[in-house]
């Protein structure tokens, strides 16, 4: 497989949030603020990357009996480092994470990518599929986590991942008109559905274009046929 | 004993035992790298945390005595007591506790001035975001300015912030009553 396809399809066309719908959880429970779910992406792209780079790098010598449970082990074992590190480097955002951090560990998209791809190519494929899951899982928990702030607190704030103090933000709602429900977790959950059918309906009109096009390049290839005789 | 059967009760756990060793010792060199920085990220939360449940100024500069906690407030997960000075007046007596609300590992402050409380703040939880974190984050507001021995903490109303409360509102009114029984003696 290319290397750019198996990048881009993690983004698009296999993106763990809005395509699979992995990693629901803390896709909902995360997105209640742009800097919290960014914290979260960061988290889960750092815990794909350094598992399934382990997983790749000694798939030849794991018994297929007991794969498994160490992929479990690798992963949980990573999941707790990275928790670690982000206790001491990033206090303030690991405390807003909270048990969700930890809870990396159960995320479906990191077991699914190391069984279906770390486990069956090379270091190198499983870094860039790492990379491209990764950075779509994020794109998607940024998307619905900048949605549902901006409509439930009329702006967007921007705080430093390491201090946890504030840097810019923007404004624009005026209180009275913000919608408080987009940051309950019902809100999550409305705004993930509405975010869902605006993707299908996108990739609905790209699909009804390029079947357009076809027929009109097979159509038209007919007619120079049937000219030429 | 066939070769695959040596293979399935020998080799096997023993490949597991490998693995978990390795992930054992990777842990153990991240916890000893990162534990002394997250010992002090917790140190500064608390000191930040004792100015703000006494609603002093965080530019302010507080001496803290370390008063004994009594085996009953230890029981129910209070690890200090300490009683807060400013030029050598008391300002008042903030208390560390951790506790278990819906989840374990509920960590937090609570302040007492004259015969009121003053402050409660959060260092570390694991409730749920959504549900026990919002709750944890109302209660400042709920108890600050309260008399001690008025109800604090009453029918949060919200399923999955009930547990937490509950066990919230055991720990306050201990620490209260030893901060009252303090004031007396």
């Amino acid at each position: 497989m290319k290397k750019r396809k198996i990048f881009i399809d993690g983004i698009f066309a296999n993106n763990a949030a809005f395509m699979l719908f992995l990693g629901m959880c803390p896709a909902l429970a995360t997105t209640s603020s742009f800097m919290s779910a960014l914290g979260m992406g960061i988290a889960v792209l750092a815990t794909l990357i350094l598992t399934n780079v382990v997983i790749s790098a000694i798939r030849r010598w794991v018994p297929n009996e007991i794969r498994i449970p160490v992929l479990i082990v690798i992963i949980a074992t990573t999941v707790t480092i990275i928790e670690m590190l982000m206790q001491a480097y990033m206090f303030d955002l690991s405390q807003t994470l909270g048990v969700y951090l930890s809870l990396i560990v159960v995320n479906c998209i990191i077991l699914g990518r190391a069984e279906a791809f770390a486990m069956k190519n090379n270091v190198l494929d499983s870094l860039i599929d790492a990379v491209g899951t990764g950075i779509g899982f994020m794109l998607g928990l940024l998307a619905l986590a900048f949605a549902r702030e901006f409509l439930g607190t009329g702006g967007i704030a921007f705080t430093s991942l390491l201090t946890g103090q504030p840097i810019w933000g923007f404004k624009i709602i005026p209180d009275n008109y913000t919608i408080g429900l987009f940051q309950e977790s019902s809100g999550a959950f409305i705004m993930f559905g509405l975010i869902v059918a605006l993707i299908n309906f996108v990739v609905a009109k790209i699909s009804e274009n390029k079947k357009k096009k076809e027929a009109a390049a097979k159509a038209a290839a007919k007619l120079a046929a049937e000219g030429g005789k | 004993m066939s070769k695959k059967k040596l293979n399935n009760f020998i080799l096997l756990p023993l490949f597991l035992g490998a693995v978990t060793l390795v992930a054992a010792g990777a842990l153990t060199g991240v916890h000893l790298l990162t534990k002394p920085k997250i010992e002090e990220n917790i140190k500064q939360k608390q000191l930040s945390g004792y100015k703000a449940v006494l609603d002093l100024a965080q530019s302010d500069v507080i001496d803290l005595k370390k008063e004994t906690v009594s085996d009953e407030l230890a029981g129910i997960g209070v690890t200090n007591k300490f009683s807060v000075t400013i030029d050598t007046t008391l300002v008042g007596v903030v208390y560390d506790a951790e506790i278990t609300g819906y989840n374990s590992g509920l960590i937090f402050q609570v302040g007492f001035k004259g015969t009121k409380y003053a402050g409660f703040n959060v260092i570390s939880s694991n409730e749920t975001p959504g549900y026990g974190a919002d709750y944890l984050e109302t209660v400042h507001k709920q108890i600050e300015g309260v008399e001690i021995g008025d109800p604090i903490l009453q029918d949060p109303s919200k399923t999955g912030k009930t547990i937490t409360a509950n066990a919230l509102r055991k720990a306050l009114e201990a620490c209260a009553t030893d901060y009252l029984e303090g004031r007396a003696g």
